[in-house]
């Protein structure tokens, strides 16, 4: 049962193949003493069954093989045989392969140099089915000549938590293989027929310029013929959103606060107060803990407490006058506060503005 | 994209370079007197293409001596063994024809009983092919001349009884023996017809010596090669190279080699590993 439906599958070439080969079996055994050829024809005969039912790859591989060995006949007889060998088993890759063969082909081509070595004739089926490949080669290239590459850019201005998306067709007459590239790495591929049209987009990390290089690599199906396009360099300005950059620094300032102890402020009248003036400041948001509570030296109206509560710290700092000891502590302490009329300068590891 | 691991590329590398040194070696030309692949002018390229090689020869103990002729070239004297296997192939009807130095002469004339000296080169200045050393002889029994490669004369001193020393092949009467080597005559040399070849009978045995470095070799091979057809009538020619079994690399040509080119084995083995290095390679490529 699994002999018969292996039957049914081969393919005509593969029959052919196999018939010559058999074909050059007999004659060689006819025209050469067997005794010198007993083992390459046992080879030959084994390598049969795998032209037959093997892939194609291994199916032109036995062929080929299969070839260079009848082509020791060394005569003009057995050198056709095996060109047609050879050409055919070639044929049967490439008409039955959906893949690449390209590999397949330039390795067994390879791989066998060692039987041109030792007999020379073998490079005449070697040029003929380089001859063919470099034919079909050719009408691949042609083929793939023909193709065009678009890419639209959506916008050129984006929000840097917004993708940069842009816009590729591809077009290209029969089937093809294609892959986009950004700076040199795959991010799509495929193998398409006729055209291909694909919205991608990137996430970009830096504020400013930014330029993204899309390359295109175009492919046939059997890896006869590849095609490149690019880079092509799309450029983007990202731009931060208010919002965000107020986050941003409020992060920041976040960060640095787990560095600062508790500051300690002090108020200092500079020459008092005019009736009706305020004192203090805002705090700003994120370092804003202290709200001052400006007082007039005469007694006169209160300054608004205007303090903005920060994470960790709720409630306004107590304001106490420097007595005796604390005066003297504040010489030698080298992290003091300072109070102005409307500014506030922490002087410790940074100083930061309010 | 699948990318392979460099260490598998240069395992099918080392794969097909070793495979290429083997097939290079097995073809390209190789120096080595009376060898039977070597084709320069003291090789045996030539007569090798129709003989049959005797790598040992003690496989002359399995041919039909009585129709074979057995060629014996050598630069170095014959071991024990190696006469009393000759010996036994003459005896059974073989006829052997023997040339090369005179040491490996030496060996063989004695082993038959025949006691010998040297005398010196002989340079002929009148008949030979452009080259001194290619001397023009003529064959008595053979009734044909020949051309052999830097012949010397030997004086026969004496013989074992039964043995039969007959001179078949002399050089021209204008030939002298270069006893002061300096390939140039000088007073005191003698000049005089040589004899160049002899046959040796011992009862059955029969052996034919040139006292010549080369007479089948390739120099001086296609002016030989009617005499070599009367001489072997229907004989099969056997080519002695059996003294190569101490150099292992030209022993291993010789193996791989037949008279009519690459041996069938060794092409079929080294199809075979092809096979399975591309097979290998075709299931690792599925496999990633």
């Amino acid at each position: 049962m699994y002999i018969e439906l292996h039957l049914r599958n081969i393919k005509l070439s593969r029959l052919i193949t196999s018939g010559i080969i058999t074909l050059a079996i007999v004659l060689y055994v006819f025209n050469t003493s067997i005794q010198d050829a007993i083992y390459v024809l046992l080879l030959i005969f084994v390598f049969i069954p795998l032209t037959l039912f093997g892939d194609q790859h291994v199916a032109f591989a036995t062929s080929f093989i299969s070839s260079c060995l009848i082509s020791y006949g060394r005569n003009y007889l057995f050198l056709s045989l095996s060109s047609a060998i050879s050409l055919l088993g070639f044929l049967t890759l490439y008409r039955e392969s959906s893949d690449n063969i390209a590999n397949s082909f330039y390795t067994v081509i390879l791989l066998c140099t060692p039987l041109y070595i030792l007999n020379p004739l073998t490079l005449v089926q070697v040029s003929i089915i380089l001859l063919v490949y470099l034919l079909l080669a050719i009408r691949e290239n042609l083929r793939l000549g023909k193709s065009t590459v678009e890419v639209y850019q959506d916008k050129s201005t984006i929000y840097l938590d917004e993708q940069a998306k842009y816009f590729v067709l591809i077009k290209c007459p029969g089937a093809f293989k294609y892959k986009i590239l950004e700076s040199g790495k795959v991010v799509e591929e495929g193998s398409t027929v006729n055209e291909i049209k694909a919205e991608l987009s990137r996430d970009f990390e830096y504020v400013g310029l930014n330029e993204l290089h899309v390359g295109f690599f175009l492919e046939d199906l059997k890896g006869l013929a590849k095609l490149s396009y690019g880079p092509y360099t799309l450029k983007y300005i990202v731009l931060l959103r208010t919002s965000t950059m107020v986050k941003r620094a409020e992060k920041i300032l976040e960060k640095y606060m787990s560095y600062i102890s508790t500051p300690k402020v002090h108020k200092v009248v500079i020459g008092g107060l005019l009736q009706g003036e305020t004192g203090g400041s805002r705090g700003v948001k994120g370092i804003g803990q202290v709200g001052l509570i400006g007082k007039g030296a005469l007694g006169g109206e209160e300054s608004g407490p205007k303090s903005t509560t920060s994470e960790g710290l709720h409630k306004p700092l107590p304001v106490t006058e420097p007595t005796g000891p604390e005066r003297s502590w504040r010489k030698k302490r080298k992290d003091f506060f300072m109070v102005s009329n409307c500014t506030l300068h922490i002087k410790g590891d940074r100083d930061v503005p309010l | 994209m699948l990318r392979k691991k460099p260490r598998i590329i240069l395992l099918y590398a080392i794969v097909l370079g070793v495979l290429i040194g083997l097939a290079s070696f097995t073809i390209l030309p190789t120096r080595r007197d009376y060898y039977a692949l070597d084709p320069g002018e003291h090789g045996q390229s030539e007569i090798a293409k129709s003989t049959t090689w005797i790598l040992s020869l003690q496989e002359l103990g399995r041919s039909n001596p009585i129709n074979s002729l057995l060629i014996i070239a050598r630069d170095s004297p014959l071991k024990e063994s190696e006469l009393s296997e000759l010996q036994s192939f003459a005896e059974n009807g073989g006829l052997i024809l023997i040339y090369g130095s005179w040491s490996a002469l030496k060996s063989i004339l004695e082993y038959f009983g025949v006691t010998a000296e040297y005398r010196g080169r002989i340079i002929d200045p009148v008949f030979n092919m452009n080259n001194p050393d290619d001397v023009i002889v003529y064959l008595n029994t053979y009734n044909t001349s020949i051309v052999i490669y830097s012949p010397y004369a030997i004086t026969v001193i004496e013989t074992r009884k039964g043995v039969q020393v007959e001179p078949i092949a002399y050089s021209s009467p204008y030939s002298y023996t270069d006893e002061i080597p300096n390939n140039a005559y000088d007073v005191g040399e003698e000049i005089n017809r040589f004899p160049v070849a002899y046959r040796i009978s011992i009862g059955s045995v029969e052996l034919i010596i040139f006292t010549a470095l080369g007479v089948f070799t390739n120099n001086v091979f296609n002016y030989n090669r009617g005499f070599l057809q009367v001489l072997c009538e229907s004989r099969e020619i056997l080519l002695d190279q059996s003294f190569l079994r101490q150099d292992y690399l030209l022993y291993f040509k010789l193996i791989v080699n037949t008279p009519r080119g690459v041996s069938s084995i060794y092409i079929s083995i080294i199809a075979l590993v092809l096979m399975v290095v591309i097979y290998v390679y075709r299931a690792t490529l599925k496999k990633h």
